[in-house]
């Protein structure tokens, strides 16, 4: 399972609107701050452009709009997390607006929490489970779930 | 009578006299009338007669009778003798005929008429004599004289004889009747005189005695008014002129009682106040002497306050330079800081990228496993310290905007100072100016103090003249004597016909002191 793979491990954890997320650094390249993105016309709604990643075009997308949550304004803090897949193996990379990073974070299996039901497939398809941190819970996300659609249409 | 004026006492007095002359006079002459038509009556109806009847009893006696007589004795020849008879028979005609053609009446009538039917038989025998003569019958005439002419004339001559006696005593009858009318006319105006007389002398008595009396009691009452004494009561029932006069004169006395009541009062008035005034005037002069040195005090803090201004305004100048001054270096202390803050941002911005960089650095070292615990431990570290210098970035820029903020306000602040300093240095000037004003003001009020204190100083003098003056007044009031309330002296002054009638004094609420006045003396009081 790939998910199980993901599940335990470093984590980044970053933060989207009030809620914090975290995913496994296995699935990040690196982290940029936010520069100017070139919008490209006819694309999904979540996609916001394209960037120059090291000489190549980087697709970004806004992971806010992407989960639906609450749109807050650029700020200083406001970074996209430029993700690493591998598919068939073949690499691809997308890169995700997200509110703020907070840290790289230890996480073992027996700190995480099951996932509760919440009646709704596609969410608990992407969210693999909850830990606590700091007084705080984090969800992590498999993000290859989340780009899901978008990946296979970049596929095809 | 009392109530007729003197004017028509008089009218009706001249009026009885002339009226009683009238009378006198008419009566006179209707009774003189009388007398005249009795002399006329007289004269015509008497005298004339007896001539008439004189010449025709002469024509018969004289003319015929002698004449005959004178022819038989040839004294006389025919021819004279019947010239006679011709001359007589044609008088008594004529004069017969005139006697018949006046006014006769009763016997005399009877005896007349009688005499006149003889008459022609008379008339007839003289003819007859006249005849025998002019034929110068002297027997015939002597015959004739014998037996006819006596027997016949004398008869006639007899009744005329009586006609003449008639007449006497109708003449004797008018003039007894105009000796009765005289008696009586002397008899009657006699006393209507003596009676108009006695009349008019009373009247005359009364009227005089009336002016008289009430002349009397006017000058009685003009005399005491002229002493002074006001206690007289003038009473006259009199309504005649001297009767108005003397009611004027009451008029005028009640009407100087009151005026004197007045006086005196007002002069009592007048001597409490002027003695009020000089005191007050006195007291006024301390007042006045007080607000002189008060008005110097004042005086003289006006000028501690002209300077003290002066030095304020000269603060206030200094503070205004000052200020600016204060203001140029909180400006150039808001740049200095405004540049410290972009400069910790830059600080900011590197430590935010060291940060990205740090957590760069754990994702590759979490990425290479077990190689990359060291470098994570690093990358940790960095991260640490790149937080910590963002911190701290945040404070200093934190820290930097509220110092500019406060120097802008402390700014704004000086900016706000400077015109409330240099609006208080204005007003200190207007205050100095004032002050400057204030003291001339208050020079001019202590000369108008001096001048008050001077005019308080000779209203005081005044005001003690006038206060002798009023005691002078009163003085000089006190020769009036006005009767006290309750105690009139009354002097009765009486008309002719005296009433026992007494009116009291309608006297003003006066204390009737008696005050004595020389008039005559005052001559320097004016009299409006």
């Amino acid at each position: 399972m790939k998910n199980e793979m993901f599940s335990e491990g470093s984590f980044l954890s970053f933060r989207i609107a009030d809620e914090s997320f975290a995913v496994n650094v296995n699935q990040i390249l690196h982290i940029q701050d936010m520069c100017h993105i070139t919008h490209v016309p006819l694309a999904p709604e979540c996609v916001l452009g394209i960037i120059n990643l090291r000489g190549n075009a980087l697709p970004v997308i806004d992971l806010r709009k992407k989960i639906n949550a609450k749109l807050f304004p650029f700020t200083l803090n406001t970074t996209i997390i430029v993700f690493e897949f591998i598919i068939d193996s073949i690499k691809s990379y997308l890169g995700a607006v997200v509110d703020q990073v907070d840290d790289v974070i230890q996480i073992s299996k027996s700190q995480i929490l099951p996932t509760p039901d919440f009646g709704l497939e596609t969410n608990k398809s992407y969210i693999i489970g909850f830990f606590h941190h700091h007084e705080k819970i984090i969800m992590t996300m498999d993000i290859l779930k989340v780009f899901e659609d978008l990946l296979n249409i970049e596929t095809i | 009578m009392k109530n007729i004026k003197i004017s028509t006492k008089l009218v009706m007095l001249s009026s009885i006299s002339i009226i009683v002359i009238l009378f006198i006079g008419l009566y006179g002459i209707f009774n003189l009338k009388t007398v005249n038509d009795g002399m006329t009556t007289m004269y015509y109806d008497r005298v004339i007669p007896l001539k008439q009847l004189k010449i025709v009893s002469d024509g018969f006696a004289v003319n015929i009778v002698d004449a005959a007589h004178k022819v038989r004795n040839h004294s006389i020849n025919f021819n004279s003798g019947v010239r006679s008879i011709e001359v007589a028979i044609k008088d008594i005609d004529t004069q017969w005929k005139a006697f018949m053609g006046s006014k006769m009446e009763g016997e005399e009538q009877r005896l007349a008429k009688n005499i006149d039917k003889e008459l022609p038989v008379k008339m007839e025998l003289v003819n007859e004599l006249k005849t025998i003569m002019q034929q110068q019958d002297t027997a015939g005439l002597v015959s004739f004289i014998k037996d006819k002419l006596y027997q016949e004339i004398d008869p006639l001559t007899t009744k005329i004889s009586n006609l003449v006696e008639l007449q006497l005593s109708e003449a004797e009858k008018i003039n007894t009747n105009g000796d009765e009318v005289y008696d009586q006319t002397k008899i009657n105006s006699f006393s209507i005189l003596a009676t108009t007389f006695i009349l008019i002398i009373i009247m005359v008595i009364y009227i005089i005695s009336g002016i008289s009396s009430s002349l009397k009691l006017a000058n009685k009452s003009i005399k005491s008014l002229s002493l002074g004494d006001l206690t007289i009561d003038i009473e006259s029932d009199s309504k005649d002129e001297i009767g108005v006069l003397l009611q004027n004169l009451k008029t005028m006395v009640d009407k100087i009682k009151e005026v004197i009541g007045f006086v005196k009062n007002a002069a009592e008035n007048i001597a409490s106040a002027s003695q009020q005034m000089s005191q007050g005037a006195t007291e006024q002069a301390a007042s006045t002497e007080e607000v002189s040195s008060s008005i110097e005090q004042m005086s003289a803090n006006i000028q501690q306050n002209a300077d003290n201004s002066l030095q304020t305004e000269k603060i206030a100048i200094k503070a205004t330079d000052d200020i600016q001054k204060g203001n140029k270096a909180v400006e150039s202390t808001v740049s200095a800081m405004k540049q410290i803050a972009e400069k910790i941002m830059v600080i900011g911005e590197i430590a935010r990228k060291t940060d990205l960089l740090a957590i760069n650095a754990a994702i590759e070292a979490a990425r290479a496993g077990e190689a990359g615990k060291g470098f994570a431990v690093v990358a940790t570290e960095v991260r640490k310290l790149a937080e910590h210098s963002q911190h701290a970035a945040k404070e200093i820029d934190e820290l930097s905007r509220r110092s500019v903020e406060i120097a802008e306000e402390s700014g704004k602040l000086l900016n706000e100072i400077v015109p409330d300093i240099q609006k208080t240095a204005k007003l200190v000037q207007e205050i100095s100016a004032a002050s400057a004003e204030q003291n001339t003001g208050s020079n001019q009020i202590n000369a108008a103090i001096q001048q008050l204190n001077q005019v308080t100083q000779e209203n005081a003098a005044s005001s003690e003249e006038l206060s002798s003056q009023a005691e002078q007044l009163q003085e000089s009031i006190e020769f009036f004597k006005v009767a006290y309330e309750g105690n009139l002296k009354k002097i009765k002054f009486s008309h002719k016909n005296k009433s026992n009638q007494q009116t009291s004094f309608s006297n003003h609420k006066q204390n009737g002191v008696n005050l004595d006045m020389n008039f005559h003396k005052d001559g320097e009081f004016e009299r409006f």
